[in-house]
Formats: C-alpha cells, sequence, structure tokens
C-alpha cells in the first residue's frame, strides 16, 4: 500500500513519545514492503517550530520525508496565555477564540493544504498523530471524506483535550488507531463518540541485553537493590511525589534499597543519599540499569501507553506504577507483573511486598515478560497494524459517526 | 416672589441630572425661598427629599411660577403634567439617548427615549428659556427649531472626588490584586457606551500586545440582560482580569482612581459624560473616543481616538500609554489644565442668573 | 499648550495596527469575529420562565417558614410529679393541641413542597439530558456534511483533470487524411508562403495550430516564430504579457474551440499583439454548403463553423483599427457542367445554376486579417 504520515515533527534526532512511535511505525511499514511518505515541518523542537531541518523532500531509513518551512515560529508570549485561558480555563470558550489557540499553538506550514491534497490523491491511507497540534486538526478536517483517514490520538486526560473545537475533530477519521484499551474509554467519555478503532499499542524490543554490574561500578553500587525511574525530573510526571514517597519510606524503613533516576531534571530533587540521579544516558547504560533493578517505577499521573514501562517488563522487571493513570492500572490488570499504588501506603506495601518476596519478583518478571511478548512484540504490532490500515483502506474515505448515546 | 420648581422623570443618587438638580435647588431656595423637586420615579433614598409629580403634589401655583423641565429621558405622564401647569416653563436639555441603542434590550425603554425626543418637540413653544447641557446637545435642538439656547453644562460638585477621602481598604486590595496597567472604566453599563468594544480592546491589547491588564468597570448595570450579556462575552473570551464592581460611592471612586493608570470611555454617545470631569479633577491620564460630546467636554485633554476607531486602534493606544512614561505623563499634565479651565465656570451660579433674568 | 494629541499622531498608531495585520501578527478580521461573537450572544433570547421555577420558588419559601417545635411530656416517675404535670397539661394541652395542628399542616405543606420540587427538578434534568443528545445528533450531523462537501470537493476536482486530460488522438496519419481533402501539396506550399510574405517584419508571431510546414515557411523569411498546438492557444495567450507579439497566425483552429473561446481569443489578441500588428485567423467557410456536409464532418475535432461576419464583429468591437477577408479559392468551384444552347431559357437557367454553384461550392476557406 502506499501510506502517508502526517506529524507535527520527524526525525533521528526528534526525541518525544508519539514522534518516535510514529517514526518507528513508518520504517517498519517500509521493512515491510510499503511505500510510506512522511508529511512534516523542519523544527525539532515543538518550543517554537523553529526551522532546523531542510525544507524539501529526503529519504531517511527508506521512508520519503516531505519537510515544509513553518509560516512563523510559536510566539511564546501570545501563547502561553492563550493557553492559560483556553485550555486551562473554563469552558465555554468561544470557537474562534479556540481557533486562534490552535492557530498560536501551531505548527503552521507553508502550502500546507495542498501539499496534503496532494498526499490524498496520491497514497491509499493518510495517517495523523496526535489530537492536539493544528497540522491534525487542519488536516482531518480538509481530508475526511477525500481518503482513507487514521487517527493516532495518544490521547491522554489532560485539559486541553477538553477544549470543544476536538468534538468535530473526532468525528472524523475512518479508523482510530488507539495505544490501550483504556484510549477508547477515554475518547468515549470526552467527546461523547463510539469511535471505529483497533487498540495497536507500540511494538518494544524483546532483546535488551547488558551488564548490570557495569552499571552498580559505574554508579558506586555494590549489592544494594535499587528501584529505578526512567524519564524526565518532571513534576508534570510524577517525579516530584516519587522522591517524597521514597523518602519516606527510607525513614520508616531503614535499609540498603536506593533509587535510581536515569533522565535529566526539569526541577531539580532535593539531594538525598539514597537517590542517584545519573542525568540523560545513552542506551547501553540505560539496558545495564534496567536488567539490575529490583523493581521499575512509573509514578506519572498522565500517561498515553508509557513505552519505559513495556522497556522494563521486557527486561523481566515487576513494576510498580501509579493507579491514578488508568493506562498504567490497565497494563498491571492485564499482565499481573507488579502493583498499582495509589498513596503512600500502596507505595510502601508494594515495596515491603517486593523486597520480602524474591520469588514473587520472579514470578511478576515472568508474567511481565510473557505480556509483552505476547502483545508488544513488533511482529504482533505490526501485524495488528497491517491490518488496521487494510481495513481502514477498505471502508474507504467515509467517515463513521456514531455518538455515544449516554 | 414666584417660585421656581424642577421636574425630573427619575431621581436617583449619583445620577448626573439628580445631582445637578439638588445643586440648582439650593441655589434657587437661597435666591428664592420655596422651590421643590418633583419626580415620576424617585429612589426611596429620596422619597421625603423630592416630591412625586402628580396634580396633588405640584397643587395650586401662579402663572408666573416657573417649573424647569429636565429632559432626559420620556414619559407618558410628563406632557400632561406640563399641560397642566399654568405658569412659566424653563426647558434644560441633557440630549437624549438615541432609542435604537435600546431597542434589542428593552423595547419599552427604548420608546421613551423616542417619546423623550416628541416631548423636546411639542415644548418648543412653550418653553420660555432654553438650556441646553452642551454645544452637541444644542445642536440638537436647533434641528428642531429651538433658538436662543444658553449653554451651561450639569456639573456641579467639581471636586467632590478630589476632596473624598479614598476608603483605606479598597487601597489596600487593589494594591495587592491589581495588574499593571489598571484601566479604568466610570459609567453605567448601557448598550450606547459601548462596554463590548472595552473588552474587545482588553481581549486584542491582552493576546496580542503582551498587555496584562486589569479592567475595573465600576458602574451600575441597570439594563439587567444586558450586564448578563457583558459577562458572558468576558467568560466566553476567558478573560482573566475584569472586574465589574457595580455602582460605587465617592470614596471607593476616590481610590479606583488612584490606582487607575488612565480613564477609558468608548462610548458611540454621551450626553455630557461626567467622569471625564472627574478623572480631570484628579489630574488622570484619558483615553476617549471622540464621539459626540466628548471633545467638547475634554477640550485639549486625552488621547482622542477618531470616532471611527474600533478596538484594534484602541488596543494600541492602551499599550501605547501604559508602556511610555513621556506620553502617560503628559496627558496626565492634559487633565489638569483642561481641569483649571473648568473650574472658572459656575454652571449652577450661571443657571440661577440665567433663571433670574425671566423673572 | 500643545495637546499630547499632537505629540502622538493617531496615524502612527493607525500605521501600527496595519503593520500587525499585514504580518499576519494580528489575524486580520479580529473585530469582526468579535462583533460576531457578541452578537450571537445577544440574538440568544431566554425562553420565559417555566411554571415550574415558580413553584419552586414558592416550596423554597415554604420551607423556610417550617419551625421546629417541642413536645411537652405529660407522665412523670417524679412522686407527685404527674398530677403537676396534669396540671400543667391542662393549661398547656389546648395550646399544644393548636401546635401540633399547625405542625401537621406545615408538614404536609413542607412534603407536597418537597415532591414539587423533586418532580421539577426531574423535568429539567431530563430536559438537559435531551438537548445534550440532540447537542451531538447535531455535531454528528455537522461531521457527515462537512466529510460530504469534502468528497464532492473530491468529485469536482477529478471531474476536471479528466477534461482536461481528454485529448482526441487521431494517430498520425490523420492530418495527411484532412489535406488529402483539401488540395495538392504545392498548392498548399503557395498558400503557405503567401501567408508568410503578409508576415515579414513582424516578428515575433505566435502561430496557433497549423502544419510544420506553415512553420517552416516563416521561419525561411527569418521571421521568428513560436507554434502551439491549437487547444494550448489561448492559455499560451492569457499568460503572455502585454503587445507581446508582432502578429498572430491563428490556423485551422477556431473551428475548433467552444465560442467563447473564440470571442476570448480575439479579445486577447487586441491585447497582446502590438499596435500596427497582424492578426490572422484562417477557417473554414460556413458560406459554402459543401463545407458542412463535408470538411465540417472530416475532422472530428471540427466543433463549430464560423461566420466571417461574426470574426469581423468581434474583431471590430475588440478595438482593430482596419480588418479584411480574403477568399480562399481552392478550385472547387464551378462543378456544375453548363448546359449547352444560347437561348434565353438556358441563359437562364445556366444562370440559376451557376448561383446554386456558387453556393454549394463556395471558397471551403477564408482568411481574416486584421491591424491593431
Amino acid at each position: 500500500m502506499k501510506l502517508a504520515f502526517v506529524v507535527q515533527r520527524y526525525g533521528l534526532e526528534v526525541a518525544g513519545g508519539a514522534e518516535r512511535h510514529c517514526r518507528e511505525f513508518a520504517e517498519r511499514l517500509v521493512e515491510r514492503g510499503h511505500e510510506v511518505t512522511v508529511l512534516t515541518n523542519c523544527a525539532r523542537s515543538y518550543v517554537d517550530w523553529s526551522d532546523d531541518y531542510e525544507p524539501g523532500d529526503s529519504v531517511v531509513n527508506g521512508v520519503t520525508v516531505r519537510r515544509l518551512r513553518v509560516v512563523r515560529p510559536r510566539d511564546a508570549v501570545v501563547f502561553d496565555d492563550l493557553n492559560a485561558r483556553v485550555a486551562w480555563g473554563r469552558p465555554p470558550v468561544a470557537s474562534f477564540i479556540q481557533r486562534e489557540w490552535m492557530r498560536q499553538q501551531g505548527p503552521e506550514m507553508d502550502g500546507y493544504e495542498g501539499a496534503l491534497l496532494d498526499l490524498a490523491r496520491s497514497h491509499d491511507v493518510v495517517i495523523f498523530f496526535t489530537y492536539l497540534y493544528s497540522t491534525t486538526f487542519t488536516g482531518l478536517l480538509l481530508l475526511a471524506g477525500r481518503v482513507p483517514t487514521v487517527l493516532h490520538p495518544t490521547l491522554h486526560d489532560e485539559a486541553p483535550a477538553y477544549a470543544s473545537i476536538y468534538r468535530q475533530m473526532f468525528r472524523m477519521p475512518t479508523l482510530f488507531a488507539l495505544s490501550t484499551p483504556e484510549e477508547v474509554e477515554l475518547v468515549e467519555r470526552i467527546y461523547g463518540v463510539r469511535p471505529r478503532h483497533r487498540v495497536i499499542g507500540v511494538g518494544v524490543d524483546l532483546a535488551i541485553e547488558g551488564q548490570p554490574d557495569r552499571f552498580r561500578k559505574q554508579y558506586a553500587l555494590t549489592t544494594e537493590p535499587y528501584l529505578l525511574y526512567v524519564g524526565r525530573l518532571d513534576p508534570g510526571k510524577g517525579s516530584d511525589e516519587l522522591f517524597d514517597f521514597f523518602a519516606a519510606y527510607k525513614i520508616r524503613r531503614p535499609g540498603p534499597l536506593k533509587l535510581v533516576v536515569l533522565g535529566d531534571p526539569i526541577k531539580a530533587l532535593p539531594a538525598h543519599p539514597d537517590v542517584i540521579v545519573t542525568g540523560f544516558v545513552d542506551d547501553e547504560v540505560r539496558n545495564d540499569a534496567l536488567l539490575g533493578a529490583q523493581a521499575f517505577v512509573q509514578p506519572s499521573y498522565f500517561e498515553s501507553f508509557s513505552m519505559v514501562v513495556s522497556e522494563a517488563l521486557s527486561a523481566g522487571l515487576p513494576v510498580l506504577v501509579q493507579a491514578h493513570c488508568e493506562v498504567l492500572a490497565g497494563h498491571v490488570a492485564r499482565s499481573g507483573a507488579g502493583f498499582a499504588y495509589r498513596g503512600y501506603a500502596e507505595f510502601e506495601t508494594a515495596v515491603d511486598i517486593l523486597l520480602a518476596h524474591p520469588e514473587l519478583v520472579a514470578e511478576f518478571g515472568r508474567r511481565g515478560r510473557a505480556y509483552v511478548e505476547r502483545e508488544y512484540a513488533w511482529e504482533t504490532v505490526m501485524d495488528r497494524y497491517e491490518s488496521a490500515l487494510s481495513e481502514a483502506f477498505d471502508l474507504g474515505a467515509e467517515i463513521n459517526v456514531e455518538s455515544a448515546v449516554r | 416672589m414666584t417660585a421656581v420648581h424642577q421636574l425630573l422623570v427619575g431621581a436617583s443618587p449619583g445620577d448626573a441630572v439628580t445631582e445637578f438638580a439638588l445643586a440648582i435647588r439650593k441655589g434657587l431656595r437661597a435666591a428664592h425661598g420655596r422651590s421643590e423637586m418633583y419626580a415620576f420615579h424617585r429612589d426611596p433614598v429620596l422619597h421625603t427629599d423630592v416630591l412625586p409629580a402628580d396634580h396633588e403634589s405640584i397643587g395650586d401655583h401662579s402663572v408666573d411660577d416657573i417649573l424647569i423641565y429636565h429632559s432626559s429621558i420620556g414619559q407618558p405622564e410628563t406632557v400632561q403634567v406640563l399641560d397642566a401647569w399654568r405658569g412659566r416653563i424653563v426647558m434644560y436639555f441633557h440630549n437624549i439617548v438615541p432609542f435604537e441603542y435600546f431597542y434589542p434590550y428593552d423595547p419599552y425603554w427604548a420608546s421613551l427615549l423616542a417619546l423623550g425626543r416628541m416631548e423636546v418637540t411639542v415644548l418648543r413653544d412653550r418653553a420660555v428659556l432654553t438650556v441646553a447641557n452642551s454645544e452637541y446637545s444644542a445642536d440638537d435642538l436647533r434641528a428642531v427649531g429651538y433658538d436662543d439656547i444658553h449653554i451651561i453644562p450639569p456639573v456641579s460638585s467639581l471636586y467632590r472626588l478630589r476632596d473624598a477621602v479614598p476608603t483605606p481598604s479598597t487601597l489596600v486590595h487593589l494594591e495587592e490584586h491589581m495588574t499593571y496597567p489598571m484601566i479604568l472604566y466610570v459609567g453605567q453599563l448601557l448598550p450606547q457606551k459601548r462596554v463590548d468594544m472595552l473588552i474587545d480592546a482588553l481581549h486584542i491589547s491582552r493576546t496580542y500586545l503582551g498587555l496584562r491588564p486589569t479592567l475595573m468597570l465600576a458602574g451600575p448595570g441597570r439594563l439587567g440582560r444586558f450586564e448578563s450579556l457583558l459577562k458572558n462575552k468576558v467568560r466566553e473570551l476567558a478573560l482573566p482580569g475584569v472586574h465589574f464592581t457595580g455602582h460605587k460611592n465617592a470614596e471607593d471612586l476616590a481610590a479606583l482612581f488612584r490606582h487607575a493608570t488612565f480613564l477609558v470611555t468608548a462610548s458611540d454617545w454621551e450626553s455630557y459624560c461626567v467622569p471625564l470631569v472627574e478623572a480631570m479633577s484628579l489630574g488622570v491620564p484619558i483615553i476617549a473616543r471622540a464621539t459626540t460630546v466628548v471633545p467638547e467636554t475634554l477640550g485639549g485633554a486625552g488621547l482622542q481616538l477618531p470616532a471611527d476607531s474600533g478596538a484594534a486602534l484602541m488596543a494600541e493606544a492602551f499599550a501605547r500609554v501604559a508602556n511610555d512614561d513621556e506620553l502617560r505623563l503628559s496627558l496626565a499634565e492634559s487633565s489638569t489644565a483642561r481641569f483649571a479651565e473648568l473650574e472658572k465656570l459656575d454652571p449652577v451660579g450661571d443657571f440661577i442668573a440665567a433663571i433670574g433674568s425671566v423673572q | 499648550m500643545s495637546t499630547p494629541n499632537e505629540n502622538l499622531s493617531v496615524p502612527d498608531l493607525r500605521a501600527v495596527v496595519d503593520r500587525r495585520r499585514d504580518s499576519g501578527e494580528l489575524s486580520a478580521d479580529i473585530e469582526d469575529e468579535l462583533g460576531a461573537h457578541f452578537r450571537s450572544l445577544t440574538s440568544f433570547r431566554p425562553q420565559p420562565t417555566i411554571d415550574a421555577l415558580a413553584s419552586i420558588e414558592r416550596a423554597a419559601r415554604a420551607l423556610a417558614a417550617y419551625h421546629v417545635t417541642v413536645d411537652v411530656q405529660l407522665e412523670s416517675d417524679v412522686p407527685g410529679g404527674s398530677g403537676v404535670h396534669r396540671a400543667t397539661g391542662r393549661v398547656v394541652t389546648p395550646q399544644i393541641d393548636a401546635l401540633i395542628e399547625q405542625i401537621d399542616e406545615q408538614r404536609d405543606t413542607l412534603v407536597a413542597s418537597l415532591d414539587q420540587f423533586v418532580a421539577t427538578a426531574h423535568e429539567v434534568l431530563s430536559a438537559l439530558d435531551s438537548f445534550e443528545a440532540r447537542r451531538e445528533a447535531c455535531e454528528d450531523t455537522f461531521a457527515r456534511a462537512h466529510a460530504r462537501v469534502n468528497a464532492q470537493d473530491e468529485a469536482i476536482y477529478q471531474l476536471q483533470r479528466e477534461s482536461r486530460q481528454r485529448t482526441i488522438d487521431l494517430g498520425a496519419d490523420h492530418d495527411r487524411f484532412v489535406e488529402r481533402m483539401r488540395s495538392g501539396d504545392d498548392v498548399l506550399a503557395e498558400h503557405d508562403g503567401a501567408i508568410a510574405d503578409q508576415l515579414v517584419g513582424y516578428d515575433p508571431v505566435l502561430q496557433i495550430g497549423g502544419r510544420h510546414q506553415m512553420l517552416d515557411a516563416l521561419t525561411a523569411r527569418g521571421i521568428g516564430t513560436v507554434r502551439v498546438e491549437a487547444p494550448d492557444g489561448l492559455g499560451v495567450l492569457r499568460e503572455s504579457g502585454g503587445d507581446a507579439f508582432g502578429a498572430l497566425v491563428v490556423l485551422g483552429a477556431v473551428e475548433k474551440m467552444p465560442a467563447g473561446d473564440v470571442v476570448e481569443l480575439v479579445s486577447l489578441a487586441a491585447h497582446k499583439i502590438r499596435p500596427g500588428g497582424k492578426l490572422l485567423i484562417e477557417t473554414l467557410n460556413p458560406l459554402s454548403l459543401s463545407v458542412h456536409s463535408h470538411d465540417l464532418f472530416a475532422d472530428p475535432r471540427r466543433l463549430r463553423l464560423v461566420h466571417p461576419e461574426l470574426l469581423e464583429y468581434l474583431v471590430e468591437s475588440s478595438g482593430f483599427g482596419e480588418w479584411r477577408i480574403e477568399w480562399l479559392s481552392t478550385g472547387a468551384e464551378g462543378r456544375a457542367k453548363p448546359v449547352p444552347g444560347g437561348d434565353a431559357m438556358v441563359d437562364t437557367l445556366n444562370e440559376n445554376f451557376a448561383r446554386v454553384d456558387r453556393l454549394l461550392f463556395a471558397p471551403r476557406q477564408y482568411l481574416l486579417i486584421g491591424v491593431r
């Protein structure tokens, strides 16, 4: 099939969950013999969309990448205030103000509509990534009814999702490609639609190799067990809460347990003798750390899939996740490979159990591994995805709208 | 001894017409002894002070007695009362809001305004003396055949706000909560005042020009539905920093003016605009759309925007005045200078003298 | 005293606003959008108060009026206490009875008010539910309508593309087939030469339609010429600058164009040919009936014949200063054989035949020559 992806950033150097997710799919589809084009802009950073890459066509790992210039970089002064008022304010907000918020959020690309129509007329299916940006908003509204479309909303329960202009947009795609079963419920709840969908998930590398001793040596650890957190240190990701819980645990349960934090601090943590912050590390160090950990912790409140959790499960680690996040709780419920904790008491109990029952740790590790093999092996994920794309193609350019009746 | 009385349609404290009538009455009582105010609608606070406008209250009177009619809105009974008045009539025209502004919100109020204009035409030949509150108003009278019109602005208490002691708690509250610039509007929340344009200008200046202003709307919302609409507008534009304070007394107003970066008016139509005089008495900079009587009231003061200017230009003016200290200072000085000119006037005295000339 | 208005020019402010609009910083119709939004708020007329709300109000007032009262105990364990209670009771009981009556009344009112309140709340909530359902149905309808509009737009685009692409491909031999119906090569060469001679010094020349031999004849005389196929002629003319050409030669093309295009061609020619330049249009002559039965059908690309007087009219109204028509005789006239004999009847017969002959076999083509 000839497939087109539309995404707000793309490139080997682009970080960001949804963007990386898009690139993995695009490249693996090429490996399976499809022709893939990606329409995107020249930006590396979503903070201001400033041009970094060259405009025009290039080929990256077999994928044709078509880059358009951004009309103007984001004006933070204008956007930040509008964002606070519109996305984080109280409804109802006049729709022309919401559209202005969308415009200021960007990325507004030069010649976007023409390029999109060309794409629609020369490809079998057009696939959009992330609900939030104007690329998807303008794109879906333009292409609905002209060509089969697929939307990966990568939705989580955050304030901007509730802006009422998205209600129309969520009625436009031919098919939804969702990361988790929980995402379906979220779409229904927020937008009042029962979407035609497939739960695809994200693939994970099943062959994680490394040397745990190397990591211990590098960071002056001997035999101490450690909990591992991987990700930005960002209050939005729950890192502050994790630190507080860990500090409290250490007071109530003196012992050798450490917390290892692999990530860049947006907001630095206070110093603690049992907390080791490594800053950004490469994949080799990360895999070493994964393989030597006692358990993996994901305290974030807002996740749409959490690739790091699936990586931890693939490495055979039990996981401790934030129960307030339905997606994380869903992984634990389906895998049976750890605990979802709500509040400190449950956190403490879970850690106690893990430290006291090595046989349970081993069992969790086995279950976690079986879960990712079954659900998230790349072969499996791509089979599901190809079948979803074929389904979208067969459905044609119609939209299938059905409001969820309360 | 001829008695001189006054007839108003509505008497309420804080209303410009009422305040001026009370000031005139003081002068009349000093000059002539008995002088009453009659009104069809009286705020309860003024029930003992102002008499009902009916035959019983007005009672017997001589053909030499004078009744000053303050024309600012119509009332079905006005013509009846004036017909029954056997004495002489003085017309004081405060100008009447064009009824089109009210029609969408309150057709009855609109019909009273239209009625008021008709009354003015009908009374032309009975008026022994005609006074208008401005040249602008006088032109309306001339258009229906009046001539020999005295111009007397309805300003009686020039120092009301200057002499008021700002409410301490209000001052503290303002200091803690106001952002910069603090934009002040004083006036009723009525359609012709174009408070909607002020809100639009606020939106543009905040969203595109980087200002983070506070807008204080100090005045009563007599037209309930219209006030709700303005509040809905603010809500749907998701605009923070807009405060509907309601009616404020002199002390609170003094506090507001003390903190204001500038006073603004966007009115399509004004009859005189006393708040401009109040701002000038305190040396506060003014931004105003120069429509109807506003240039006459302001003279050379303030940043006067063309009558056809819209919200975008007004927003630009907000930013310019907020950011340019020199400009702001020079606008403040122009307010003070204009006030000095107004201080030389003696409207009440002139009015009493004009009455005296027909006795 | 100089006023601040003199120091700060309002045109300055206006210029800043315009600049912001032009650069896209400020969206161009922001004032209109704000105004339209406010009007949409003002045009909403709330429903008149429903009776239920008034009854809620009554119920709420009744609730406020509900008093709590105390009950008086008549029994006592204290010796003699009962007697005291009884004595007191005799005095108090009537009052208590009255109180109890009041309580009963108030309780009934209260219960009725609460019932009414609950019923009204149900009504309001179910109205909200049905409103919500209708709103969602509207959203679905809008979404479908939007997609349908897109689909139709796409269908129109496809149709337009196909019609542009539709070319009639008659094969390489077709031109020679058509020419065979005209005359021999030397006649044509003479004809090409005659036209080319008229254009010496009139370069650059745009040749629309016609054969390559014509192009050769022109270039042989040193006349800079560009030749385009008949279907592309109008497009090329549209995109040319004013006074771009010394002459425009349109050969066997206007009979292949829709009427509107012919009108546009002549009108454009008036602007794209420089003053003093020439317009040459050669086409089939409808005044010759054999053309209608013969030439018109030989080439399926021919749509309609263009009357010479029509072309003259178009040329005149487009502003050409002078023009003339040349009939291109191809020697096909005079096919009828004269009746022999010399008397008046034979002469008249022959005259009539000659007239009919001329009508049937008038010159098959004409050339309009206009000078701008």
